[in-house]
């Protein structure tokens, strides 16, 4: 054996992964064959590059095995891809009103939440330790999280950490979503800072076309206050976020 | 690794004429394909789920598009679960999960054997880690990989070697090397 010039070393050595994997053409293959039965050190990086993927692939392998998808998996993706029931005229008419009913009853249950536990008394811009009340949840968790639903509530009411929640998933899609509501539990809340972006999201990742991530605002929302209520409409174990984050002063 | 092409080709003819069933075989065929494909870029299973979802509502979506004189169902799929994955973590603003923070070793606190190599990965970049995931758990060519990712032959080649660099450098005082040196001087025994 011989010793080589560096620099066709070098270029040897970047080929040695296509040589070794049998990528290369044949005047290639050859050249790479010659050089590496006269060089020692091009041989030794032969015998270590096939050995180091042989060993990622073993490893690549062995390590995706012990993952599979859950048994829901199917019956997830069944959920998001059922065709809609077309409604006829008064059906729609029917279903209008029965929303809207069920909306009125929201509203109200709502009502009758917040002056149970004293909301205005509980959550004040700043102030985060916020003392849980029955009735209230209090939790931190990403946005994609399925959430259990709670036993008896039909719509609740919580905050999370926006250091725990970070940026994700707030984004500027309200496609769907009963912004009047959302306005209404706004005006109850005793902001003194200004409303610095109001947001929802999807946690169902695949239900609803996912809208663009909103650039991050300067400030960062002090507070952020989530409400979920779950629809017929969301696959079970998922819930709509009406998200609001609100910059404290 | 690699799906079985003359099965799956006949299931893909089926749901593309509007076959439910053929549908639900075709996902069943390929989900861990395209699962673990997503694990190996996103590093836990809650997201490779989610790509998992998004994946196949897209080959839902998109499947009377689907061409296969244009590119085998697989390329496509490859295509599909690994654009994904690579949109998923700019969307969700996630960094790649490296080994450190999640798949720790449990109680007894013993690693398994492709723990080192599991590390080494996890710390590529995504567009690295892409090319790793395709060539050596998914089997895919230099040129099927170069028709998964969009990019050139000689991009795929030279990304793989960085990659290989860092995992090489990443593996170095482990064992892996150590047996490689020791095959070295039995060979020249």
């Amino acid at each position: 054996m011989t010793r080589h010039d560096e620099r066709i070393c070098k270029s040897v050595q970047c080929q040695l992964g296509a040589y070794a994997q049998g990528e290369l053409g044949a005047a290639e293959r050859a050249q790479i064959r010659q050089h590496i039965q006269t060089c020692d050190a091009c041989a030794q990086a032969l015998v270590l590059q096939t050995h180091i993927e042989a060993h990622m692939r073993e490893g690549l392998r062995a390590r995706a095995a012990r993952h599979r998808p859950s048994g829901q998996a199917w019956e997830r993706l069944q959920q998001c891809i059922a065709p809609r029931p077309r409604h006829g005229p008064l059906r729609k008419f029917v279903h209008v009103l029965g929303t809207a009913t069920a909306g009125l009853l929201a509203t109200a249950l709502l009502l009758s939440q917040f002056a149970s536990v004293g909301l205005r008394e509980l959550m004040r811009p700043g102030d985060v330790t916020v003392v849980p009340e029955p009735g209230i949840e209090k939790r931190a968790f990403r946005a994609t999280d399925p959430v259990v639903p709670p036993a008896g509530g039909f719509v609740r009411m919580t905050w999370v950490n926006p250091a725990a929640l970070g940026d994700h998933g707030l984004t500027d899609n309200t496609e769907g979503i009963d912004m009047p509501m959302v306005r209404k539990l706004l005006s109850w809340m005793p902001i003194s800072g200004e409303l610095d972006a109001l947001s929802t999201t999807r946690p169902c990742a695949s239900c609803f076309k996912r809208a663009p991530a909103v650039k991050p605002p300067k400030r960062r929302p002090r507070i952020t206050y989530v409400v979920y209520t779950f629809d017929d409409h969301v696959p079970k174990g998922y819930c709509t976020l009406y998200m609001m984050c609100v910059q404290a002063a | 690794m690699r799906l079985a092409d003359a099965h799956i080709q006949t299931l893909v003819r089926r749901s593309q004429a509007g076959d439910q069933s053929a549908f639900a075989d075709l996902f069943h065929n390929c989900k861990h394909m395209v699962f673990r494909t997503a694990f190996l870029m996103l590093g836990n299973d809650r997201d490779a789920e989610d790509v998992l979802q998004d994946v196949f509502l897209a080959v839902y979506r998109d499947l009377r598009a689907y061409n296969p004189e244009r590119a085998a169902f697989s390329t496509w799929l490859y295509r599909i679960t690994l654009n994904d994955c690579l949109n998923w973590k700019r969307k969700h603003h996630l960094p790649l999960l490296s080994i450190d923070d999640v798949d720790a070793p449990g109680e007894s606190g013993i690693r398994d054997s492709d723990d080192d190599v599991w590390r080494a990965v996890s710390r590529l970049s995504p567009k690295l880690r892409a090319v790793v995931v395709l060539r050596y758990y998914n089997d895919l060519s230099y040129l099927e990989i170069s028709d998964v990712l969009g990019i050139p032959l000689g991009t795929v080649k030279s990304r793989l070697n960085h990659a290989l660099i860092e995992v090489r450098e990443a593996l170095a005082p482990v064992a892996g090397a150590q047996q490689a040196f020791t095959l070295l001087a039995k060979a020249k025994s």
